[in-house]
């Protein structure tokens, strides 16, 4: 384990040039850049805005006032865009990286440190942008609260890399984890109270939340930002937990993939 | 110290009846199922400035050789140690990206190379300027024209002088001028201590620069001699077509090695060079008339023979070649135990230096079709320069020159006054 950090280490100057590769290829020659991180979810927002809240007219219980909504979709897609957005690139980062694996020394480790670098400095921006957007409304959240949203990115981001990088493994040499993760991710969207609040759900079905430990990072995300309440302490060790379990497990599995892994790319 | 050791090195791909299997494998649960060697037992080893040449067919382990040198691919026996850093200029511009400016790609190509961060912003300048792209250097890559691309990754790959390195034939990319750049710059590095291991299907060039060669066949290591022995015995490999082929070696005086091979249907008997006078010699003077007599025997009846003849300089490069069915003298219809003499006869218009005769006894132009015999080396002869004035090269031109003198005032006169003084 200490190898692999001091091997990460020795390359830290291709992990970061790496990581603003993606960040200016992403948004190369658009001329709006780093603002499409934003207009995206926004879009979505704008979406559910209108079907749910207006069509639907679900209101949010608990939450008034004509942004409630609104505020609510945004909060929620913050973590859930990092998330997503770290497991659908390690799942598929050892095969993007295989040709140059092939031909360059490029220890593997490096490459989901790539991958959770990228995607949590595009969170950063986006969680700025959603900040401006409360503050645009009205909404001034605290030193408290900024803090707390540093500590569930970093959590989001833990738990979404060991998750990640067990799939990319595995998906080196069964192909189809790289097709089942994004089915699994809508329905996973759907079974997070991202575009609806728990409340909305018949009472006994509610305790099965708990098992999602996505749920209870977009709650923390939901107690952070709108309802100016603390997040559930608990639940959250234990989704960090799970974090850690499984980022230990996905590096040991590295550690014991590794030779395997060239001979099959 | 050396530079580069290998020690038993293979490398066996393994295969499992299912994925299940290949996981279990890494925690000790399962065996392989199946192994496929590509490489085998090879061991050899470097010392600092040698340059190896590297030789073998498609698929014979050249390449996975390299990776497991590089260290991309772990051996599955064996030992691969480098001392020092390695550098592979084999696919140039790995990891290049497009929009990226030309120093941007720089910087990215010496990270990923494991250039200590604190010294790439000094080699960036260097960079620049030995890839002579002027402005463009902090223009997308995109911009570029291919040329300047391989510029630029050449640049990067051998902006540190690496104690290995590796050159694939890639290398004959790019403009001529900056081919040549380019060679100067690893003729310094070699100068300067680097191993060069060079994998080439060019025989003329491996034996043109490398101090030794490697052949490779079937994953294993068959040969590792002197460059022109090296070819020779790749060259056999490549005629050898039917089961009867024969590969011998025979040593002859001075320890010089003869690759001999082919059905023998019909044999060389003897091989002479003789001078205009028709006696045997092993020195003949630049530009003498010479012979040089073959004797074959048919052992077989044949529906055709043609001779072909080559000579080489001391480095195994043919100097010139050729054979009776470019001429149109196909020998046909030939009956078991013929006598055949071959007198072929040419000016010995060569620099000073040692030859070798490679000849071919075949049943058309190249020896591939069937090949009865081929002999390297067959036989060797010193050219020396007995009457011309003194030129270097290996070959002799028979020059005049001219020279007119002129004063600046009227160059148009000058040139009809140049004629009768020298000529």
């Amino acid at each position: 384990m200490l190898g692999m950090i001091r091997t990460a280490y020795a390359y830290r100057g291709f992990i970061f040039s790496s990581v603003r590769n993606d960040i200016v290829m992403r948004f190369a020659r658009s001329r709006l850049g780093a603002l499409w991180t934003f207009i995206h979810p926004l879009s979505q927002v704008l979406i559910y805005t209108v079907i749910l809240a207006n069509v639907l007219s679900a209101r949010m219980p608990g939450v008034s006032g004509q942004y409630d909504y609104a505020l609510y979709l945004l909060a929620g897609f913050v973590p859930w865009a990092l998330f997503s957005e770290v497991l659908q690139r390690s799942v598929g980062v050892f095969i993007e990286f295989g040709p140059l694996m092939q031909k360059v020394v490029l220890p593997k480790i490096c490459l989901p440190i790539i991958v959770a670098l990228t995607a949590l400095w595009n969170s950063l921006v986006m969680t700025g942008l959603t900040l401006i957007a409360y503050v645009l409304v009205g909404r001034h959240p605290s030193l408290l609260d900024l803090l707390w949203l540093v500590a569930l990115l970093g959590i989001t981001a833990v738990f979404a890399t060991g998750l990640g990088l067990i799939f990319g493994i595995l998906n080196v040499f069964f192909r189809d984890v790289g097709q089942v993760v994004p089915i699994v991710l809508q329905f996973l969207f759907w079974l997070t109270p991202i575009v609806y609040a728990v409340s909305i759900i018949p009472e006994e079905y509610r305790h099965w939340f708990e098992y999602n430990p996505l749920a209870t990072l977009v709650e923390a995300y939901h107690a952070v930002l709108l309802f100016d309440t603390p997040p559930d302490i608990g639940g959250l060790a234990i989704v960090a937990m799970i974090g850690v379990v499984s980022l230990a497990l996905s590096l040991v599995l590295l550690r014991r993939a590794n030779q395997d892994m060239v001979d099959v790319l | 110290m050396r530079a580069l050791e290998i020690q038993g090195l293979g490398k066996a791909y393994r295969s499992y009846r299912s994925p299940w299997r290949r996981i279990g494998s890494w925690f000790d649960l399962c065996e392989a199922d199946r192994e496929t060697w590509v490489l085998q037992d090879v061991s050899f080893s470097a010392i600092p400035g040698e340059t190896i040449g590297i030789l073998g067919h498609n698929g014979a382990g050249k390449s996975t050789l390299l990776k497991l040198i590089t260290g991309t691919l772990r051996p599955t026996t064996g030992s691969a140690i480098a001392n020092g850093r390695i550098s592979a200029i084999l696919e140039l511009g790995m990891g290049f990206n497009p929009e990226m400016t030309g120093r941007e790609n720089a910087r990215h190509g010496l990270n990923l190379a494991g250039i200590p961060i604190e010294t790439i912003e000094t080699l960036l300048p260097e960079i620049h300027e030995f890839s002579e792209i002027g402005t463009f250097f902090d223009q997308p890559l995109r911009t570029y024209s291919s040329g300047m691309q391989v510029r630029v990754a050449f640049a990067v790959a051998t902006a540190v002088r690496p104690e290995i390195l590796i050159v694939d034939e890639a290398l004959s990319v790019g403009d001529a001028y900056f081919q040549h750049k380019s060679f100067k710059r690893i003729r310094e590095f070699q100068a300067a201590g680097t191993t060069l291991l060079f994998v080439s299907h060019d025989t003329n060039a491996i034996q043109a620069i490398c101090d030794r060669a490697l052949l490779f066949e079937r994953g294993r290591l068959l040969r590792d001699d002197r460059p022109d022995v090296v070819v020779d015995h790749y060259n056999h490999l490549i005629a050898q077509r039917t089961e009867s082929d024969q590969i011998e070696e025979l040593i002859g005086e001075e320890g010089r090695v003869q690759t001999v091979s082919g059905s023998r249907k019909v044999a060389i008997e003897a091989v002479e060079v003789l001078d205009s006078e028709g006696r045997n010699a092993e020195v003949v003077g630049t530009g003498a008339r010479t012979t040089l007599r073959v004797e074959a025997k048919v052992r077989e009846p044949v529906e055709a023979l043609v001779l072909g003849v080559s000579i080489r300089d001391r480095l195994g490069q043919t100097i010139y070649g050729t054979n009776t069915w470019y001429t149109d003298q196909t020998l046909s219809e030939l009956r078991a135990g013929q006598n055949i003499v071959f007198d072929v006869d040419f000016p010995c218009d060569l620099g000073p230096g040692t030859y070798s005769v490679a000849i071919a006894l075949t049943s058309s132009e190249t020896h591939l079709v069937e090949n009865y015999e081929w002999r390297n080396l067959a036989a060797v002869f010193e050219v020396v320069n007995l009457d011309k004035p003194i030129f270097i090269g290996s070959a002799w031109l028979d020059t005049t020159i001219k020279i007119a003198i002129s004063d600046s005032r009227s160059e148009r006169a000058d040139t009809a006054e140049e004629g009768p003084s020298l000529q």
